[in-house]
């Protein structure tokens, strides 16, 4: 081994500004290949450290100022001042290279990244998301989780999958997001409205998944991730393997895949039967960059399989209550097993999108993109058909298949006269079709929009607004009185946006932003009619349902003084027929007993919440954290609270890193506490049973990264319910069945590997 | 020159990848939803529409019915003799005289298929899967499994067995004895219940198939 092969230099640098000199803290630094980000100190510090020798790039991003890529090329460890300019004008040897690269928002933004990622990964999306402020989960027992935002979910909800609106079955509670968490390198959450970029009903936020960006010089390199998990005995194997090819300029590609395999779920006391999991997924990339456009494919393919616990889909309102009054479900005598039996979901969906990026300037690009989303969903009863002929089919009862086409043009100009901004205009079609039991009508439905939003830059404040124009139709084909009727329904409307971010010292961020947002009803809140097994209800779309309208302001707040780390946000929605799910006074009844009625409704509404997070850095390299949200949904027409809204939560975190060895980096042990308040705020009489006791569990997470010569080895273990606490979530539909999934520890492994690097290569021989 | 080559390479090499991924999906139900003067999409589902409770005091039959046209959800059902829709709804009581033996029969129908599936033959087909109740009460047991009807003097004994090897009662042919007259109208809760497997001659396991309330007055 040669010594300019140790990797061990250390890139220090000062961010400042350029007009000013004043240290820029805050400010989000990139290193673009091999990816790391971090975020300067209050002093406008950073440090990269285990860099090998060579040519790196880094992307500086800070409010008010113009992202800036740097060229550096290191054979020493070095400290550098870098100057962020706040026009072109003043750039002089600084290299600008054409990047997508990540804006700052005045909404509430966070994401999840790569390190932060190895805590969870395995888990389901909604459960990855958690450990964002604002949200949690809605959940249908362990193995299906829906994330829910500043206390919605559902429609008023966007996951952006590589850039492209997920389009699946949506409306159903127990309908999980089809996107497989490992492509992501890392997981955004945009809280508060930004309906002009994303469209008008991105009410409650917006989760942005996205892979790493593909490398752009020769290498191969790639990843190799494996789970194991105690309770459910759950297995996830996922590998990525990227390269840029050597001889072909300018291709680079990607192929990445997951397979993950659980049996029974088991709670303190006993196994849920039947809640296996089973997924399969794979996508790969291909991308064209130049230097006047750049092109990309990327196709994603998503299979899964889940088990519902067999004890939690039930007959009628009499076995609901009997299953309520049962200290133990009916099935909790079954022990353990992989098999997945009925009541099950299918689920598979498919992408492919095309991007297209053409320069059309130094500072301004133009794209086109167009995605294909096809979305299936199969529904199994718990019991096949008595008739033997149709029994031996094995059809699933629900089957409905989704398929969407979605285009796009924008144009993007960066820094002009102190304005940059985006204009656009997008369009969507999608056809759903289904066969098995009525329920959810078929259905025909476009939409097209139009939306421009700029952003005034100054050095302490950067302004933002938009504005934004949709129209949409949904043409259903209802089922009433045996015949099938068509209808053709379309709304359209204006939405706004204004906010701005505030930077007055170098150690605190301040934004707000205010945004006006509308939804059409949607297929099943408007013609909805039939019995859904899966929840045990009936339910009952209304066609004279009007448009949904909001306005909501959020703000944020950044705080980092000495060795605290602070972040706080405060929310309010007010919405204007608010459309939501209330169940109806009196049951109905049918050949199978009588089923609860659920309608849909509109109202004024109102909801406002609070979260926030205080981190301390203790001498020692201890740290503490404390989190906790609020959330407050109040009906004001009927003066009730609304159903379905996240309890209070805090959660408490104690940790110690230790420090780096030859061998030994990145360690940490912390201890997680999370206390969940009872949900006193919710509509009384209505719901099958009261929400249960609010509960505490314990948990912890130990990480370390090992390096074996040049190879590095990511090890976490994370412990989740360590007590074995017995408990029930409100925001769990399962509750009314069984509890909550016991002790489960999770051990996992990160391998990133480089096969080949023709930069170091080349180091090497001289 | 050398630009247009690579576009054309890096088009020729998506479209082979989309042909590559893209699933076969011939097996798809028509994309197209069905017009206003189509039939219903192909319903591959088994529904029970009608329970029929047919009683015979020896010379006359007497049919009660409960009807839900579309299955559960959907169309509202209602009770019959005499009603042909929701709108014409008449009264669920069963009438019966005091002192009476009768043989009941209890047929369960899809009548959105032509021709009318019966699927009480099914029941009987897997007969050890399935089993009546009534007012959610556990016969005795067998050979003279029966349940008395709450607040009145109806003894309702199961005639038929499943045929497995611990032979159980199944409940599509009863025997309903009557005794004094009832003041008032009482609740007869008629419930099929599907056990595969778990069917032990008791009320708890299994699911509803189907559940209707009927009332009963015995003059």
């Amino acid at each position: 081994m040669c010594r300019s092969q140790t990797c061990d230099l250390q890139l220090k640098g000062i961010v400042r500004d350029d007009d000013n000199s004043e240290h820029l803290g805050f400010a989000v630094v990139k290193l673009l290949y091999p990816e790391k980000i971090i975020q300067t100190n209050e002093k406008g510090e950073f440090v990269f450290g285990d860099l090998c020798k060579g040519n790196y790039k880094i992307l500086i991003q800070h409010v008010g100022c113009k992202d800036t890529i740097f060229s550096i090329d290191l054979a020493k460890s070095k400290k550098i001042i870098f100057n962020l300019p706040h026009s072109y004008n003043q750039l002089k040897d600084i290299e600008i290279v054409e990047k997508k690269s990540d804006e700052i928002l005045p909404q509430a933004m966070e994401t999840i990244n790569i390190k932060q990622l190895d805590k969870s990964k395995g888990s389901t999306l909604g459960e990855i998301l958690k450990g964002v402020n604002g949200v949690t989960t809605f959940n249908n027992g362990a193995t299906i989780s829906k994330p829910m935002i500043n206390g919605m979910q559902g429609y008023r909800i966007m996951t952006l999958n590589n850039g492209i609106r997920q389009e699946g079955q949506n409306w159903g509670n127990e309908h999980a997001p089809e996107i497989d968490p490992f492509i992501a390198q890392k997981i955004t959450v945009i809280r508060g409205t930004s309906t002009v970029r994303y469209g008008s009903d991105a009410i409650g936020g917006v989760i942005l998944i996205e892979p790493n960006s593909l490398p752009d010089s020769a290498s191969i390199t790639g990843e190799f991730n494996s789970v194991g998990a105690t309770n459910g005995r759950l297995g996830v194997l996922s590998g990525q393997l990227q390269g840029y090819f050597d001889k072909i300029k300018g291709f680079s590609w990607r192929v990445q895949g997951t397979i993950k395999k659980g049996g029974s779920m088991k709670t303190p006391t006993y196994y849920l039967k039947n809640t296996g999991v089973e997924e399969k997924n794979f996508s790969y990339a291909l991308a064209y960059h130049g230097k006047k456009f750049n092109a990309e494919i990327f196709y994603s393919q998503f299979n899964s399989v889940i088990g519902i616990f067999s004890s939690a889909h039930i007959g009628n309102l009499t076995d609901l209550q009997a299953a309520f009054n049962r200290a133990k479900p009916a099935d909790s005598l079954a022990g353990f097993s992989y098999t997945i039996d009925r009541p099950k979901q299918v689920a598979e969906h498919e992408l492919v999108k095309f991007n297209f990026h053409f320069h059309t300037g130094l500072r301004s690009r133009l794209y086109a993109n167009y995605a294909y989303q096809y979305n299936k969903r199969q529904e199994f009863d718990k019991h096949k058909p008595r008739n033997n002929q149709l029994a031996e089919l094995n059809l699933p009862e629900f089957d409905f298949r989704l398929n969407t086409h979605y285009g796009e043009v924008l144009w993007e100009h960066d820094y002009i006269n102190r304005f940059s901004g985006k204009f656009g205009v997008q369009g969507m079609y999608q056809e759903n079709a289904y066969t098995g039991r009525y329920l959810l009508p078929g259905f025909f439905s476009g939409t097209w929009g139009v939306f421009a939003l700029e952003k005034y830059i100054l050095p302490k404040i950067e302004f933002e607004f938009g504005v934004r124009y949709d129209e949409r139709y949904i043409t259903p084909y209802v089922l009433e009185q045996n015949q099938f009727v068509r209808y053709h329904n379309t709304f359209n409307g204006f939405s706004c946006n204004a906010g701005f971010i505030y930077k007055p010292f170098t150690n605190l961020k301040t934004s707000f932003y205010a945004a006006n947002g509308w939804r059409s009803p949607s297929v099943n809140e408007l013609y909805t009619n039939g019995l859904h097994h899966g929840t045990a209800t009936i339910e009952r779309g209304d066609k004279n349902l009007k448009t949904e309208r909001s306005l909501n302001a959020i703000s944020n707040t950044q705080l980092n003084y000495k060795m605290l780390e602070t972040e706080f946000t405060v929310y309010n929605y007010y919405f204007n027929n608010f459309i939501y799910y209330f169940p109806g006074d009196r049951p109905e009844l049918t050949i199978r007993g009588a089923f609860p009625v659920f309608y849909y409704k509109q109202n004024t509404a109102n909801i406002f919440g609070t979260d926030g997070s205080v981190k301390y850095n203790f001498p020692f390299n201890l740290y503490v954290k404390i989190r906790g949200m609020i959330v407050r949904g109040y009906n004001i027409d009927d003066k009730q609270p609304l159903i379905y809204m996240p309890a209070d939560r805090l959660e408490g975190t104690i940790g110690y890193t230790f420090k780096d060895k030859k061998h030994i980096k990145d360690s940490y042990i912390e201890f997680v506490s999370q206390a969940v308040n009872k949900q006193t705020r919710a509509p009384a009489n209505v719901d099958f049973a009261p929400p249960p006791e609010g509960y505490m569990l314990v948990g912890g997470n130990l990480s370390t990264t090992l390096l074996l010569k040049r190879q590095p080895l990511i090890f976490t273990v994370s412990v989740t319910n360590g007590l074995n606490t017995i408990y029930r979530d409100y925001l769990d539909r399962f509750r009314y069945y069984n509890d909550a999934t016991g002790t489960n520890i999770t051990f996992r492994l990160r391998m990133p590997f480089t096969l080949y690097n023709k930069n170091k290569q080349k180091q090497t021989n001289k | 020159m050398k630009t247009t080559t690579k576009m054309m390479l890096s088009a020729a090499v998506a479209v082979a990848l989309v042909a590559v991924s893209c699933k076969k999906k011939d097996k798809d139900p028509e994309p197209t939803p069905p017009t206003t003067t189509g039939n219903p999409p192909p319903n591959e589902q088994e529904i029970i529409t009608t329970m029929n409770v047919i009683i015979d005091n020896g010379t006359t039959t007497a049919t009660y019915f409960y009807k839900d046209p579309d299955g559960d959800g959907g169309i509202a059902g209602f009770y019959g003799p005499g009603a042909t829709t929701t709108s014409s709804q008449t009264d669920s009581v069963i009438n019966l005289l005091a002192n009476k033996n009768y043989t009941v029969n209890l047929l369960l129908l899809d009548e959105t298929k032509n021709p009318v599936d019966t699927i009480s033959n099914e029941v009987l087909e897997e007969a050890a899967d399935h089993m009546f109740f009534f007012n959610q009460q556990s016969p005795s047991a067998l050979p003279n499994a029966s349940v008395t009807i709450n607040g009145t003097n109806l003894t309702i004994t199961y005639k038929d067995t499943d045929g497995a090897t611990t032979p159980l009662p199944i409940g599509l042919l009863t025997e309903w004895m009557t005794g004094s007259t009832t003041a008032t109208k009482k609740e007869l809760n008629i419930e099929l219940k599907h056990q595969p497997n778990i069917k032990n001659g008791t009320y708890a396991p299994g699911d509803v198939d189907a559940a209707v309330p009927f009332k009963i007055k015995i003059n």
